[in-house]
């Protein structure tokens, strides 16, 4: 488009990385390398009982045998694995009774992140199980919720008090033969978080989780767990940020859900890792395993997704819709500028009966960015009356960007109705004209629309979440946006 | 490599540079992204190459391909010339290098047709002319077991128009057709070609098509499929130059254990192009089948407006369908779409058609006539289409 295309491109690309600070907590870090000690090790430290350790070595073995996939839409230079850290946990070992005994550099941290736990506490009613490193440091709300009998806290905890309901579970979703990185994580996992709503429990509020990458070289390997009994229902946040680094790091979680009778899950995720600077220098690795099993029947997951950040992003949270009539949903917004690189999407099992699915993609690419959607919806021979609906639209918004769509169908039933739309534009010209008319400028023109455009997905935000993926949409396209 | 017994070149054209050899590759398996969903199992075995044989009954307008072996028309079309590969002139031999040179491809089906190429035709069809009569191109196995690797050049000069139909027939035990087609259709010209597959019950089909479109140039094809034990067609169009426009469309009718595999790849490669996509499948019994297409628009191949779409019909439980419908878009200011889908009837349309007195085999053909009629009417010749529609009706797969 012929206005000033150019100067928006370069305020777009000039805008820097916010939340790039570090935090000189003294940390302990395990040497780097990865080899069966770092493991002992990692589980020593942990404490961790035999069973545990047995089963990361496991995977290890599992691991090794292993090559780092290629298949996705990102170039990008491998991370070697013998030079990073694997343990990098913040040097605090007193068990913690009240807020003030924190370390006052980590309070920091938390209220430059803008979600300090007293407030949080006082204003919002939202139990945040902050994860800095690897290791959980403080966990709020925890006593209201056990009340409930509702088990939220990390999962190196999970392990010490509820071994029966980790070991239960653990891996069962995700084995550790899924992939090179779901491998990768079971061997060397460090914390992240557990939660179970017993039955009949409906969680009174939403469960969230900060992860951050702090230390540079570290790799940051999260594991979740959780699990929703009989009719039970949960709402979990989970939102990242990550300071300023040159290396490229990497993220390599696994994340596990289980939805049993009649139960409901929803996930939603604000990903806002360093993506590197407008040279397309660092940046963090994103290679997430996420996957929900709807186990009972009537379960529902659903997975809502808002990623402005990560150098790289590799990620298809999914579901198996195991249980019939069960219901998985996935929505998601992904914003890539610079050079930034994006692969992702969902998957969705349909093997119960009567199981249905909903798939809502938006792609925005900007800068010199390229931004895929790979999808999978299979319909197993057993799935009668499957139903799925598919929709991927990509917005481009320079014409140095690039927008992919890889649906794959499978479909092997013949009671299945399965639909796939997708549409790649850019911002109309007409669009534009219209807002002007009406006394917008044009920034506030494209950022109306760009809302317009990912409100299907936004709206699907708890309201506490909605209101930060919209400063974040805002932010990561600072300059074409408002 | 077991697929041929004994390679030996019964082409008297002979590919030089010679780049591959068969044995620097093995067959393609699932783990490949492009073979993913189809196995090669049904090919690998030994194939017998046909003798070359001189008296293969030549058709009147057409070009007939016997085992692999080519016989030109008995009477001369104005306008279009036909070339077999002993008798190419040096200009003519550069000329169909160069279109074999447009397909950056090495894999061991090209290996063969290049080390085992039973013969060729280059086919030209003269600038400024429009031939009113369909050029037939047929394609026949009749010895079993054999593997037949013909290649077919087209040439549509300036400005010229030509209409071909390709008919794949077959009535051997067991054989395997290799079929490579490269086209270049030059500035505004229009070239078309209508295909129908119908070989037995046990004849494999690979079909290689590259097709290359010059400025202003208009291609169409159509590919029905309405039988064959395994047939993988690939169409590969690149679009080179300006204000070109490319429909591409085919139905695929996988009946008992058979698999039909489309993969389109429509290139995009400069600006202000239109490309219209439609693929509809009717699967049946254990059918099963596949469909890739792939858009992809380059950088700076702006104001180019893409479209896709494929749907299907399972008519049966255990019939499997797969479907990636693909966007790689590098340009801004395009407008791409694909659509998908996959189902089965109307059950309110069957019970209509039902409740007037239609028993339910003969309603469900009247459906997935209606159902694929569109493709059916992007076939312009009403012969053809005819042909096409009475093969079908003989497969029991649409009613009159």
């Amino acid at each position: 488009m012929a206005y000033e295309g150019d100067e928006l491109l370069e305020n777009v690309t000039s805008k820097e990385y916010e939340f790039g600070f570090t935090t000189n907590i003294e940390s302990d870090k395990a040497p780097a390398g990865l080899n069966e000690d770092i493991i002992r090790l990692i589980s020593s430290k942990k404490n961790e009982p035999q069973w545990l350790l047995d089963w990361r070595l496991e995977a290890f073995k599992i691991f090794q045998k292993m090559t780092e996939p290629e298949w996705a839409h990102v170039k990008y230079e491998k991370t070697n694995l013998q030079a990073i850290s694997f343990y990098a946990a913040p040097k605090q070992k007193k068990v913690l009774n009240s807020l003030d005994e924190m370390d006052p550099e980590l309070r920091k941290t938390m209220e430059k992140l803008g979600i300090s736990i007293e407030e949080q506490k006082r204003l919002s009613g939202v139990a945040v199980d902050f994860v800095m490193d690897s290791v959980s440091v403080a966990t709020s709300f925890k006593e209201k919720l056990g009340e409930l009998g509702i088990i939220f806290c990390s999962i190196s905890d999970a392990i010490q008090e509820h071994p029966e309901l980790v070991k239960q579970y653990l891996g069962t979703v995700v084995p550790r033969t899924d992939n090179y990185y779901a491998a990768l994580n079971s061997a060397v996992f460090t914390d992240g978080s557990f939660c179970y709503i017993p039955k009949g429990v409906r969680c009174p509020m939403e469960l969230s989780t900060y992860f951050r990458i702090n230390e540079a070289g570290t790799g940051q390997f999260e594991r979740t767990l959780l699990i929703a009994d009989e009719e039970s229902y949960v709402s979990y946040l989970e939102g990242c940020t990550a300071p300023q680094r040159d290396e490229n790091q990497l993220h390599a979680a696994v994340v596990e859900l289980v939805a049993m009778r009649d139960a409901e899950i929803k996930y939603s995720t604000v990903q806002n890792w360093y993506p590197g600077d407008k040279d397309g220098k660092g940046g963090v690795f994103n290679f997430v395993t996420k996957r929900g099993m709807c186990e009972g029947a009537n379960s529902k997951i659903s997975w809502t997704q808002v990623e402005t950040g990560s150098a790289v992003t590799w990620k298809y949270p999914s579901c198996v819709l195991k249980g019939d009539n069960s219901v998985g949903e996935f929505y998601s917004v992904a914003v890539t500028n610079h050079f930034q690189q994006a692969d992702t999407g969902t998957k969705m099992i349909h093997i119960g009966k009567n199981t249905k699915s909903t798939i809502i993609s938006k792609g925005i690419s900007s800068g010199r960015s390229q931004n895929s959607y790979r999808g999978l919806v299979q319909i197993g021979k057993n799935a009668t009356n499957a139903r799925n609906f598919s929709q991927c639209d990509s917005l481009l918004m320079t014409d140095t960007s690039g927008a992919h769509t890889f649906p794959y169908i499978e479909v092997n039933n013949s009671t299945a109705k399965v639909e796939h739309e997708a549409t790649t534009s850019k911002i109309g010209e007409d669009q534009i004209f219209y807002c002007l008319q009406r006394g917008l400028d044009e920034e506030q023109a494209v950022s109306m629309i760009v809302n317009g455009y990912a409100k299907d997905v936004l709206n699907k935000l708890p309201m506490e979440f909605a209101v930060e993926a919209q400063k974040l949409l805002a932010i990561s396209l600072e300059g074409s946006v408002g | 490599m077991s697929i041929v017994a004994e390679l030996k070149p019964t082409s008297t054209f002979s590919f030089k540079p010679n780049k591959h050899s068969v044995s620097d590759f093995a067959l393609p398996t699932t783990r490949v992204e492009s073979w993913k969903y189809t196995r090669v199992g049904a090919i690998d075995t030994t194939w017998k190459q046909a003798v070359r044989n001189e008296n293969i009954a030549s058709l009147e307008k057409g070009i007939r391909i016997e085992n692999g072996f080519i016989a030109l028309p008995t009477q001369q079309i104005l306008g279009v010339s036909f070339t077999v590969g002993k008798n190419l002139s040096a200009e003519q031999q550069a000329l169909v290098l160069s279109l074999l040179a447009k397909e950056n491809r090495s894999d061991v089906f090209d290996a063969i047709s290049e080390n085992a190429s039973n013969d060729l035709v280059l086919i030209e069809i003269q600038s400024g002319k429009i031939i009113e009569e369909t050029i037939s191109i047929e394609i026949e196995n009749t010895l079993s077991d054999c593997m037949s690797t013909p290649y077919v050049f087209i040439v549509s000069k300036e400005n010229s128009v030509a209409k071909f139909t390709v008919d794949f027939k077959g009535k051997t035990e067991r054989s395997f057709h290799l079929v490579q087609l490269h086209a270049h259709v030059e500035q505004s010209a229009q070239l078309e070609i209508h295909q129908l597959q119908n070989t037995s019950k046990n004849e494999c089909v690979l079909l290689r098509e590259s097709i290359t479109q010059a400025e202003k140039s208009v291609f169409k094809i159509t590919t029905v499929t309405a039988s064959g034990t395994w047939v993988r067609n690939e169409l590969n169009i690149r679009i080179e130059g300006q204000h070109c426009e490319t429909f591409l469309s085919g139905a695929y009718f996988p009946k008992q254990d058979q698999l039909i595999d489309n993969h389109t790849f429509v290139d995009h490669q400069v600006p202000n192009c239109y490309s219209n996509e439609l693929y509809k499948g009717v699967l049946f019994d254990n059918g099963k089948g596949v469909f890739n297409g792939k858009v992809y628009v380059h950088i700076d191949a702006q104001k180019t407006n893409a479209y896709q779409s494929n749907a299907n019909i399972m008519m049966s439980d255990s019939a499997s369908m797969f479907t990636k419908p693909e966007l790689e878009i590098y340009a801004d200011d395009v407008k791409c779409s694909h659509g998908s889908t996959t189902g089965q009837f109307d059950e309110e349309a069957l019970f209509y058609l039902r409740a007037r007195g239609l028993s339910e085999e003969s309603a469900k053909r009247l459906l997935v006539s209606a159902f694929t009629s569109d493709v059916m009417n992007r076939i312009s010749i009403p012969s053809w289409k005819e042909y096409v529609l009475a093969t079908l009706i003989q497969n029991e797969i649409i009613t009159e």
